[in-house]
């Protein structure tokens, strides 16, 4: 007998998937990102090594497929305790009391990478030698060390790694290690061991746009290396602002936010 | 036939008018997407500071009832990019504005703000974050 519905429920059902399918594309970790809008303008001419300015990227939770995650990452994974909804991990909203989230809970800095997956510029500076990056995202410099040297064999652990770069013909490619361990690689709580290297490649598309690559490859935390890969957009009217972390502004608005907005 | 197919659309409206993505941000599954608080309002602080600007008011809700509220909003880099040109002198104690926001789900008077429309007409919003599940 022919369902009376079919009809309508085939409807509901088509509308629903158009609507809703640039969102679940968006949830999948290590997406490409969305094709670059054609314009009538002609192409404004590019040094493919120039890659200074301001450039700004969307905000990411999950970066890292939990498939790939060794035994002990996946525990301490789902280990974690945030305000936003990952998987099926509790969801917390009594603002940094018991949060895990280790820039939410004190002012430690978020590092590199996870720096790139905030929704928050950063700027590329050129000078003899190496590149200067200065994230917006608590203000973060870091220096990728053009002078020809290897990386260092025994770093000391920091946040932001040890980083040279050298040029692959038009790609930058930068190698970074000596990983303190205390951050996350994503803001969905994917750590980051003491054996990450970290490869990040930076090609400039075309005058507005630059592409960067990363390769995470982290023994304890990766059965296997995985890559990442992005878009940043130019942006040469904005300035990078102050964004530092002080525990009277994270006080004010935990008082003024999160400790109401959290109570059972 | 024409009213099933017309009923069907009307269905699917109604489907989606309830399916409002969730364009949550840092801290904000805390607060329900399907509800925008839309009414007069009178300022009474305006707090323009990292990570996150307060925005607290009094709010006349649909009874004519004067609510006290708290709302969050972008840090000043964002809002300025977002068109805040006059900065910490976009809203003032004493402006009467019309305020759109999203109330926590608990019922406390907190909420992020969807956008705040001055009483010159213009109107400061800012961008939806871009991950469903939040943070910006």
């Amino acid at each position: 007998m022919r369902m009376r519905f079919t009809g309508p429920i085939v409807i509901v059902v088509a509308v629903t998937v158009v609507c809703f399918s640039p969102l679940l594309a968006a949830q999948s970790a290590g997406q490409q990102v969305k094709a670059i809008p054609q314009t009538d303008k002609p192409a404004a001419a590019i040094d493919p090594h120039d890659l200074s300015g301001v450039w700004m990227g969307n905000y990411n939770e999950s970066i890292i497929p939990n498939d790939l995650l060794t035994p002990s990452a996946l525990k301490q994974f789902n280990s974690q305790k945030t305000e936003r909804p990952v998987g099926d991990r509790p969801i917390i909203y009594d603002g940094e009391k018991n949060n895990t989230d280790p820039i939410v809970k004190g002012c430690d800095p978020p590092g590199v990478p996870r720096v790139y997956f905030h929704a928050r510029p950063f700027e590329i500076m050129k000078i003899p030698g190496r590149f200067i990056f200065h994230y917006e995202e608590y203000n973060t410099f870091r220096e990728i060390w053009t002078d020809g040297r290897e990386i260092p064999k025994d770093p000391d652990p920091s946040w932001n790694g040890y980083s040279v770069g050298h040029w692959q013909g038009d790609t930058l490619v930068v190698d970074t290690v000596g990983f303190n361990g205390k951050t996350w690689v994503d803001n969905a709580g994917h750590g980051i061991s003491e054996s990450m290297h970290l490869t990040e490649r930076f090609k400039r598309i075309d005058h507005d746009h630059m592409a960067v690559d990363f390769t995470f490859d982290d023994p304890k935390s990766l059965t296997q290396p995985f890559t990442y890969k992005r878009v940043y957009t130019l942006h040469p009217d904005w300035e990078i602002s102050e964004y530092i972390c002080t525990v009277e502004d994270k006080e004010d608005f935990y008082k003024g936010i999160m400790a109401p907005a959290g109570k059972p | 036939m024409k009213t099933r197919w017309a009923a069907s659309a009307a269905m699917a409206l109604g489907f989606l008018a309830f399916s409002v993505p969730l364009f949550a941000h840092h801290g904000t599954s805390a607060y329900d997407y399907s509800k925008t608080l839309t009414g007069k309002a009178t300022i009474s602080n305006f707090h323009w500071a990292n990570p996150h600007c307060q925005i607290e008011f009094d709010f006349k809700d649909e009874n004519g009832a004067t609510q006290h509220w708290n709302i969050e909003a972008f840090n000043p880099a964002m809002l300025r990019r977002d068109g805040w040109t006059q900065g910490r002198e976009s809203l003032k104690p004493g402006d009467e504005v019309t305020m759109s926001f999203h109330p926590a789900k608990n019922g406390m008077k907190v909420g992020i703000l969807d956008k705040v429309v001055l009483a010159d007409g213009q109107v400061l919003k800012q961008r939806a974050a871009q991950s469903q599940t939040g943070g910006y």
